[in-house]
């Protein structure tokens, strides 16, 4: 009976103590939640079935919600939790989180097939600290229909010089919005806008997104760099308080100030730009790479879904600023190089085709131009961020200095301060915040 | 000993619930202060003590006076029409009519609502491309912007008033239910008409309910976040900012944490003393 007894026990101990000799590494990965997360699931179940299986690495996903998102992650980074492994990073929080990320190179990552401002984008001090696997852009937006009319029919085209001529003093012919400058751009408002042409189709020209909000001010971002100016000049200071700002806040203030936008569009942003739009209530805007999807969706955009056209934000030097999305090592992790063999995946062409095909956006110029027939959107996108993308910062104060120019540009827009007192109000406040 | 027991007893019982309390609102309400002396920034290592240097820079700081002032000045105005319109359907129903109870009942519905969702469904529903309220109003033949610089701040607190009246009516309708029916009786034998009733008699009665829902409203309305957030963001400029979107955007959009708990601390003095005052009111009076 007793040798039965410990046959028993001998039996039952043996796969508890055998276990940890095979067990598998998890690895957590934070992640955004949306078309994102449905993506990466697709590539993660690939991973564990094939690769990760072999190498005993399994990775999961944990999906935050996406209210205050970046506060909850930065919470448990920075009480140096070892609980996530993978980082989920943008452009504008890096500098916030890099004290607490592994720079690539340290775990032995050196990904070369991404487009290379994308790859400055989850750059800091020099550093490489994420894969980018989402890439947003900015698009000029507009109805193809009412262009192509304003480019072809004469009636129309006197009446465009007619009001450029008034409104701006200068008499403008109509042209293609690849070749548009701003001035090209507030021209058109003027001329879609029903208050100066009754004949337009259009009630307002444009929609600009005036609510006081970060994500609204890397919009006007484009228009300020179109004109050659930064945020900070050659020598590394801080510099909102130029003559290339002043000209950029004057716009969208002269725009909103000359009714070419709905007048409640300080309170508006990406959804409600959208709806502007969606509604045939406004002829082009500036809006972000992701409207694409649907604003050329039958169902979700009955009206003008087959009306619409992108080209580059307008010049005189198009820019559209570029943040990605990206993955990153964190640095409490215990599962350090296991994190790094996923990522290391994921630098590769076919992992970032599946993610596209899933429904990502990898800023990959081979696997965009591959994905031309589904998504027509994809080549453009590519060829956008390589021309004319730019990162404005990637330091730990980039939020902060986004929503002191929120503050300070919805006054000037809205006429609340004049443009060079609040440039300069901004210029001030961001320089103390980067003395502190 | 019977006594002493008791005694014990007492403290045992109520030990959980202040040991749960000191973790959960002691301790981060000291480390807060300790916070707001220090220079704090997320995504800075380097931490050190700076002293009085945040306090100093928020009393010289035009924006935190401006969302000071803008928190008060919608307080007050959206707490008085709350409390008026409250009152009139609170006394409304109290008169009894035929359907209160399905009325009552869509009332409060509004309360049930989080905030930020009622700040999300009021941002599209008045949006004049596919909001339904200037729908309805174009069909009457009005045209309104509501969320335009002219209107944003009416328009911020008449979505405060949609959404916390019915706190307030039901606040005083409960009080006006307990009013015994013997003193309404009395006043009428003794010739009271329904203005002298009103005022002499029932508004009287009630009036520390009505107390109540004024203090409880105008704190919750000068510390207004979710809702203003949703439809303005605070914004054009500073026109809208309330004292805790201006703690919350240093805070958390731009990771300022110590200027941040330097601002709430402050936020606290300045409502400690009229709080106390109210408080030891209540208790003379009531």
């Amino acid at each position: 009976m007793l040798r039965k007894i410990i046959l028993i026990s001998i039996l039952t101990l043996i796969p508890i103590i055998a276990m940890p000799l095979h067990a598998t590494t998890v690895v957590n990965m934070i992640y955004w939640p949306g078309p994102e997360s449905e993506a990466m699931q697709k590539v993660l179940d690939f991973w564990n079935n094939t690769e990760g299986k072999k190498l005993g690495i399994k990775v999961n996903m944990i999906n935050f919600s996406r209210e205050e998102f970046w506060t909850k992650q930065e919470t448990i980074l920075s009480s140096k939790s070892p609980e996530i492994d993978i980082a989920f990073v943008a452009t504008y929080i890096l500098g916030r989180f890099a004290p607490y990320l592994v720079p690539l190179k340290d775990v032995k990552i050196t990904p070369r097939i991404f487009i290379k401002s994308t790859l400055e984008s989850l750059s800091y001090s020099g550093m490489l600290y994420g894969i980018p696997m989402d890439v947003s852009n900015h698009f000029l937006y507009y109805r193809k229909d009412l262009i192509s009319k304003l480019l072809t029919d004469s009636t129309w085209k006197t009446k465009y010089e007619e009001l450029s001529k008034k409104y701006l003093g200068i008499s403008l012919s109509p042209k293609s919005p690849d070749k548009w400058t701003w001035l090209d751009y507030k021209a058109t408002a003027i001329f879609f806008t029903k208050k100066y042409n009754e004949f337009s189709p259009t009630q307002y020209g444009t929609v600009l997104q005036m609510k006081n909000l970060i994500y609204n001010i890397m919009i006007w971002n484009d228009t300020l760099w179109a004109y050659g100016g930064t945020w900070f000049n050659k020598e590394g200071k801080f510099n909102i308080a130029t003559p290339e700002a002043v000209k950029a806040a004057n716009l969208y203030k002269e725009l909103y100030e000359l009714g070419t936008t709905p007048p409640e569009c300080i309170a508006y942003e990406y959804a409600e730009a959208n709806m502007t739009f969606q509604t045939g209530k406004a002829a082009f805007m500036v809006q972000w790479s992701a409207a694409y999807h649907e604003l050329i969706d039958k169902e979700k955009s009955p009206l003008i879904f087959d009306k619409v056209e992108i080209v580059p934000p307008p010049g005189p030097r198009h820019a559209t600023h570029v943040h990605t999305l990206g993955l990153a090592v964190s640095k409490y992790s215990q599962n350090k190089e296991a994190a790094a063999s996923f990522l290391k995946f994921l630098s590769t062409k076919e992992a970032m085709k599946m993610y596209a095909e899933a429904g990502g956006i990898p800023p990959v110029e081979s696997v965009l131009n591959e994905l031309a027939m589904t998504r027509p959107e994809f080549p453009k996108i590519a060829e956008t961020v390589r021309k004319y993308g730019y990162v404005e910062f990637t330091g730990a104060e980039t939020m902060a200095i986004l929503q002191i120019l929120a503050n300070n540009l919805t006054a000037i827009w809205t006429g609340q301060v004049k443009v060079e007192d609040g440039l300069k109000n901004a210029q001030k406040q961001v320089e103390d915040l980067l003395r502190k | 000993m019977f006594g002493e027991r008791c005694y014990l007893n007492k403290y045992m019982l109520i030990a959980p619930l202040t040991v749960y309390l000191l973790l959960t609102l002691g301790y981060p309400f000291i480390k807060a202060i300790d916070i707001s002396f220090k220079n704090l920034f997320w995504g800075s290592t380097h931490t050190e003590w700076v002293g009085l240097r945040n306090y100093i820079s928020l009393i010289n700081s035009k924006g935190f006076w401006l969302s000071m002032l803008f928190s008060l000045k919608f307080a007050s105005v959206s707490t008085a029409l709350e409390m008026l319109v409250g009152f009139i359907i609170a006394y409304f129903f109290f008169e009894n009519f035929r359907g209160n109870r399905i009325l009552l009942t869509f009332l409060v519905i509004p309360i049930m609502i989080a905030p930020v969702l009622f700040g999300l469904m009021s941002r599209l529903s008045l949006n004049s491309f596919v909001g339904s309220i200037p729908l309805y109003l174009q069909i009457l033949g009005i045209k309104i912007d509501f969320l335009s610089p002219q209107n944003i701040i009416p328009t911020l607190i008449l979505v405060d008033i949609l959404q916390w009246t019915p706190f307030v009516f039901a606040i005083i309708y409960a009080s006006l239910l307990t009013i015994p029916k013997d003193i309404m009786e009395a006043s009428i034998i003794d010739g009271a008409d329904r203005f002298q009733m009103l005022f002499r008699v029932i508004i009287p009665i009630i009036s520390p309910s009505i107390l109540s829902a004024l203090f409880l409203r105008f704190i919750e309305a000068f510390r207004t976040f979710d809702s203003i957030y949703a439809i303005s963001g605070g914004g054009p400029g500073d026109l809208t900012t309330t004292i805790s979107i201006f703690i919350y955007k240093h805070g958390f959009t731009m990771g300022m944490q110590s200027y941040a708990s330097a601002a709430g601390m402050l936020l606290l003095l300045f409502v400690l003393l009229p709080t106390i005052k109210l408080t030891k009111f209540f208790y003379v009076n009531y």
